[in-house]
This record gives C-alpha cells, sequence and structure tokens, in this order.
C-alpha cells in the first residue's frame, strides 16, 4: 500500500510540474486599433496623456505619410529573450522593438513606414527603431543620435508625457526636412573628389605670401635674434673668474661630514585621460542610415 | 754714482740681449749667440747690485728731501710723483717711465734695459713665468681672434697697429690657503608609478649637510692697478709647472712692471674665489644623491696660507676705434687670447633683416611646393 502511495505521489508531482511549465510563456503585445499610436503596457501615462499624444502622432503620421508610435513596457524580458539573437542579428531593446512592430501590426499602416519609440521601465533601457524606405531615409543614424537630446532630458526627469510629446514634434521635424529633400544627417564622407577649380599661379603665389607672413615672418625674427645674439656672442671673450675649482689642491678636498635627513614626501596624482572621459567625443558618423536584413534601422541606450 | 738700470749686452759683440721664450735663453740678435740665464745672471750679478743699491739711494734721498731727486726740467705736477727718470746706460738717453715699470727699451738705441732695484730686496718676485710665445706667435693670434666675426667692423682690424703688441710681464699674487666649509641644502629624490587610473608622482624630502676642507694654491690676483682684473683672469690658466726662482735675466726684451696693489687689497678676489669654489665642491657631493640639491644655508671659514710674487708673461695690445679703447691680453705661455671686440650695428641689422627675409622666403617656397 505504501508503494502504491509513493508512486502516486510521484506521478501527481511530475504532472504538475510539467502543466506550469507549459504555463511559463511570454507575455504577448496586442495589436493596436487602427488610429491607435500608442501602446502604453507600462502605466506611466495618464489616459489623458495617451489622447494627446496619440493626437499629435496621429497628425504627424498622416502629414508625413509614416506612423510615429510610442511603446512602453514594465520589462522587455517579459515579452522577448533578451540573449536570443533574431534572424535580423539582434538583441536585446533593438530585438524586442522588431517583435513590437510585428505583434502590433505596424507594417500594415503607411506601406509599412514608421519609427517606434519603445521603453523598458525594469533597466531604463529606450530604443528609437525605423522601417521602411521614407522613414529609414528621414531618421538617419545621425539623426536618431541627436534626437535623442530632445527626450532623454524628459525622462531621466520621469517627465514621460512631456518626452514622447517632444519625440513626436522631432519626428513631425525630420519628416519635414525630409520631404524637403534635406534629411538630418553629418556631411558623408565619401571617396570621391571633388570637382573644384584650379588655382592660378597668381593666386598660389597670393597664397603663399600671406603664409609668409603669417608664418614666416615671426619664425624669422626668432631665427635672426637667435643667430645675431650668438654672433654678438662672438665679440665677447672676457669674462671675471668667480672660482678657483682649477686652484684646489690634488687630494687636499676632505668630507668630514655627511648628513641626511629625511624629512617627509609629497605625492602628485595625475589621473589618466580615457576615451570615456571625454564626453565630447561621442560615435562617429560617415553618413546616411544603417539597415538590418529585416529593413529595420536602430539606435538606443539608456535613460 | 752707479746707474739704476742695467741692460745685458752679448758677451761676443756687445749687441743687446732678449730672452727667446722658444729656446729659454738669452738671444743676440746680431751676432745670433745664445747665453743660458744663469750665465748671464752671474756675469751681471754685480752689476745688477750696484743698479740696485743706487736705487735705494735715489729712493732714500728723494724721501729725505721731500721731493723726486730723478725729475728734472719742467714742473710736472702731481704727476710728477707717479714718475722716474733714468739715463740710458747704452746712449744715455733720458728714460722717463712709471713708477713701478721694472723692465723697458730705450725709445733711441732699442736696448733692453732693467731697472734691478725695482725687484730688490723686499720687492724680489719669488717666481717667474718665462714667455714661450714669440711676437709673432701674438701677432697671428690677434688676426685669428678677429677672424669670422661676423659683426666686427671691417676698418677695426685694418685701423689696428697689431704690431704695436708688447710683451709684458704682470706681477701677480699667488695666494696659498685653505677653506672650511659648512653647507645645508634641501634634497629631493623623485620616483613614479601608474595605476590603471592615475600617475603618481612620490617626492622624498631631506635636509642635507655637508662640511669639509678644501685647499688651495697659488689662487692667481693680478697686482697691478694698470692690468684689468677681467682680462687677467679669462686668460688663465698659467702651468705653474714651467714656474722659474726669479731672475732678471728672463726680462730683457719685455716690459715689466712690480706690483702697486698690495697682498691685502688683492686677498678679497682670492677669498671670493675660493669660498665660491668651496661651496660648490660641497654642494657636487651632496647632488650625487638626488634629484634635485639646493644650498639653504653655508658658512665658510678662509685660513689664509702662504702669498707668492710672481711675474707672469702676457701679451698685451691697447687700440682706440671711435672714440672707445680695446684691450686684447695673451698668456704668453698658452696662447689663449682674450678682448672684447666692437659692434657694428650696420652689419647686425643687415644681418637681422637678411636672416628674416630667408626664413620668409623658405616658408613661402615651402607654401608653393606643398600648394597649401
Amino acid at each position: 500500500m505504501k508503494k502504491y502511495a509513493s508512486l502516486l505521489s510521484a506521478f501527481v508531482l511530475a504532472l504538475s510540474l510539467s502543466v506550469s511549465a507549459a504555463a511559463w510563456t511570454y507575455a504577448e503585445l496586442a495589436p493596436v486599433g487602427e488610429g491607435s499610436y500608442v501602446a502604453e503596457e507600462a502605466g506611466i501615462l495618464s489616459a489623458d496623456d495617451c489622447a494627446a499624444l496619440n493626437e499629435a502622432a496621429a497628425a504627424v503620421s498622416e502629414q508625413y505619410g509614416c506612423g510615429v508610435y510610442v511603446v512602453t513596457v514594465d520589462d522587455m524580458a517579459d515579452y522577448i529573450d533578451p540573449d536570443a539573437v533574431t534572424e535580423t542579428g539582434e538583441t536585446g531593446m533593438a530585438a524586442f522593438t522588431e517583435y513590437a512592430w510585428d505583434a502590433l501590426g505596424l507594417a500594415d499602416s503607411y506601406d509599412g513606414n514608421g519609427i517606434i519609440l519603445a521603453l523598458s521601465m525594469a533597466e531604463r533601457d529606450f530604443e528609437l527603431m525605423a522601417h521602411g524606405d521614407t522613414a529609414n531615409a528621414a531618421f538617419t543614424d545621425y539623426g536618431k543620435y541627436i534626437m535623442q537630446d530632445e527626450f532623454l532630458d524628459n525622462f531621466r526627469e520621469d517627465d514621460w508625457s512631456g518626452g514622447f510629446a517632444d519625440y513626436i514634434a522631432a519626428c513631425g521635424c525630420y519628416l519635414e526636412a525630409n520631404a524637403n529633400g534635406t534629411p538630418i544627417d553629418v556631411e558623408p564622407s565619401d571617396d570621391t573628389e571633388e570637382e573644384y577649380e584650379p588655382l592660378s599661379f597668381g593666386d598660389k603665389l597670393f597664397f603663399a605670401a600671406l603664409m609668409a607672413f603669417r608664418f614666416g615672418l615671426p619664425l624669422g625674427l626668432i631665427v635672426a635674434f637667435i643667430v645675431c645674439a650668438i654672433y654678438k656672442r662672438q665679440l665677447k671673450s672676457v669674462r671675471r673668474a668667480t672660482e678657483a675649482a682649477r686652484y684646489t689642491v690634488s687630494g687636499g678636498t676632505e668630507i668630514t661630514a655627511r648628513e641626511d635627513r629625511f624629512t617627509h614626501t609629497t605625492e602628485v596624482r595625475t589621473p589618466i585621460k580615457t576615451e570615456s572621459d571625454d564626453h565630447d567625443s561621442g560615435p562617429s558618423f560617415s553618413g546616411g542610415t544603417t539597415v538590418n536584413s529585416g529593413g529595420f534601422s536602430h539606435s538606443g541606450g539608456k535613460f | 754714482m752707479a746707474n739704476q738700470v742695467t741692460n745685458y749686452k752679448c758677451p761676443a759683440c756687445t749687441g743687446p740681449l732678449r730672452f727667446d721664450g722658444a729656446t729659454g735663453k738669452l738671444q743676440c740678435d746680431f751676432c745670433g749667440s745664445s747665453y743660458e740665464v744663469a750665465e748671464i745672471e752671474k756675469l751681471y750679478a754685480e752689476k745688477d747690485a750696484q743698479a740696485a743699491g743706487a736705487f735705494r739711494q735715489a729712493e732714500e734721498r728723494a724721501a729725505a728731501d721731500g721731493e723726486w731727486a730723478s725729475v728734472s726740467g719742467s714742473d710736472w705736477g702731481a704727476d710728477a710723483e707717479k714718475l722716474r727718470v733714468y739715463s740710458c746706460p747704452s746712449c744715455g738717453a733720458e728714460l722717463i717711465c712709471d713708477e713701478t715699470t721694472s723692465a723697458t727699451s730705450c725709445p733711441y738705441c732699442g736696448n733692453n734695459t732693467i731697472v734691478p732695484g725695482q725687484f730688490s730686496g723686499a720687492l724680489k718676485p719669488d717666481y717667474v713665468l718665462p714667455f714661450k710665445l714669440d711676437k709673432a706667435a701674438a701677432i697671428a693670434a690677434l688676426k685669428k681672434h678677429y677672424g669670422g666675426k661676423k659683426l666686427l667692423p671691417k676698418a677695426f682690424s685694418n685701423e689696428n697697429h697689431i704690431e704695436e703688441v708688447k710683451g709684458v710681464y704682470v706681477p701677480f699674487w699667488l695666494y696659498d690657503g685653505s677653506a672650511e666649509v659648512d653647507v645645508r641644502c634641501h634634497g629631493t629624490k623623485v620616483s613614479g608609478y601608474s595605476t590603471a587610473r592615475e600617475n603618481v608622482t612620490v617626492t622624498n624630502h631631506y635636509d642635507v649637510r655637508r662640511a669639509g676642507r678644501v685647499q688651495f694654491e697659488r689662487v692667481p690676483v693680478d697686482a697691478s692697478s694698470k692690468m684689468p682684473d677681467d682680462h687677467m683672469d679669462a686668460i688663465e690658466p698659467f702651468d705653474y709647472k714651467e714656474l722659474k726662482p726669479f731672475s732678471t735675466a728672463y726680462l730683457p726684451g719685455f716690459l715689466a712692471d712690480k706690483y702697486d696693489v698690495s697682498v691685502q687689497d688683492c686677498a678679497q678676489r682670492a677669498d671670493s674665489r675660493c669660498e665660491t669654489s668651496a661651496v660648490e665642491l660641497m654642494e657636487q657631493d651632496a647632488r650625487g644623491d638626488y634629484t634635485s640639491c639646493t644650498v639653504e644655508s653655508r658658512n665658510v671659514t678662509l685660513h689664509r696660507g702662504k702669498v707668492h710674487y710672481a711675474l707672469m708673461p702676457v701679451w698685451l695690445l691697447s687700440t682706440k676705434w671711435n672714440g672707445k679703447s680695446f684691450l686684447f691680453a695673451m698668456n704668453g705661455q698658452t696662447g689663449k687670447l682674450v678682448g672684447d671686440l666692437p659692434l657694428d650695428k650696420g652689419l647686425y641689422w643687415k644681418h637681422f633683416a637678411a636672416i628674416t627675409g630667408l626664413c620668409m622666403l623658405g616658408v613661402m617656397a615651402a607654401g608653393l611646393l606643398l600648394n597649401l
């Protein structure tokens, strides 16, 4: 009897474990309805805020034919495995925003053009992601990088609605600039030679003469001063003797006392400057937008 | 009364003898004979003694009478006190000399004359360093001194009367002594290391004391007020291994003066030089152990020893140019020559402008070549 009871207990235990394992799945984002641009799962925005942001995003999206979206979640890890690499080669928040793009059905609108600003509150991660020709043209790598200045200051003070409002307004500017043919970007560094008119000999001579006055004159004055000082020094050879070292008796110098007493130590510490200390130097951009195999472009960080 | 001056004549032909530095002998330019110094010394010992005696008598007489017996003729005023008049033993001409002149040459007959009285008794030098280099060497050295000086006026060397260079035995006091010195310094030893985040410089500080004794011998100070001290300093050193016991036989052919600055008056210069060297020696010893060593206090006690009176050989040329005097002095033993030269301001500014212009042209050419 005891044997059958223990076998039954083991079977029930195994069954419950398999059930609980089957029950642990990722959460899912529900597709947004038409006319909805804000997927606020983290509960950081009030209903009024959501409505206002939705209205602003809709206006910009309609005007430029490119969806402007906001997504907030408590923790992206609730939806995806942050360490898993997607087919497009992304992980973490980048992978989450690509998941959100698909899960929310955003590809169905505006011919697949859109930009998402997603926040994951647990680790304070944010991601800007663009998809589609229009979106990737308007939101270049450099453009996405500097756009962060628009909303990160708000987010650092937990001003969520303000940050998102600034983000939507910035998207409008970027889309307008792109519509005008001047998307916000760095000057491209390309290998093609610029076409320019060669200078005439007269112009070269003029610039060379300018250089001669700007650099050659001060250099010449310094060199002339030093050389003439050396020539002048050659004319002087009479000097009064102040010491009598050559008249010391050989072996006649005797040191009778040598005392060396340590008093104290001083230290000077100089920090070693590293690249990360230089806040003025950020990532470098060569222009354009880096798009992965899924047609997505990304930029993110911590807020 | 015996003459106060003598001149050394060749025993063979009675021509004037002069000391030749190259051979170290007295040479007759007339018959070519040469004689050892000791030989002539012995020959003229009695005459020198008589001349020295006459010199002393004249000095005593002048002191007793309250006037200088050796001055004749017109009233020289205050300058008369510094003059002496002698009669050339060869031609009888009157030689008017400075009170310190001890060897000269008669401007009439060219004979080299010596005033032994200036070097007798208490005034006798202990040593003489004979001339090694002759007038030709002095002239060559002067010409070399002028050469290569880009800012020297062209006319200067032409108007220099370089042939007037004169060999002079300059009187010097040679001081022996020692210095006890006690020096206190602040020494530091610096080391350093680096961590991942900073470079650290560690400095250990020390109180350093060095004390000792330094002996000096024959520190020279010129004993003639006519000779500028800085010129005499600048032609040092003299090779004391060549010093000879004094004899007037080394003087013919050269000028010589006796001292007119006393041992006491010259001592301060010797003291100052010895003190500086003593402190430097202690500082040098301390510096060896430290990264830096700064003297904070010093205490020097000088002990004066013997003082010797010596005549040193110097070739001198005094010249005037544009109203300014220039003196050139060459060590008659080693050939070291010193003397400040005048600056041609026009040449200075020409060189200055030329060099500046060349630099500007160079930068311009570089700009054209590099197409900047």
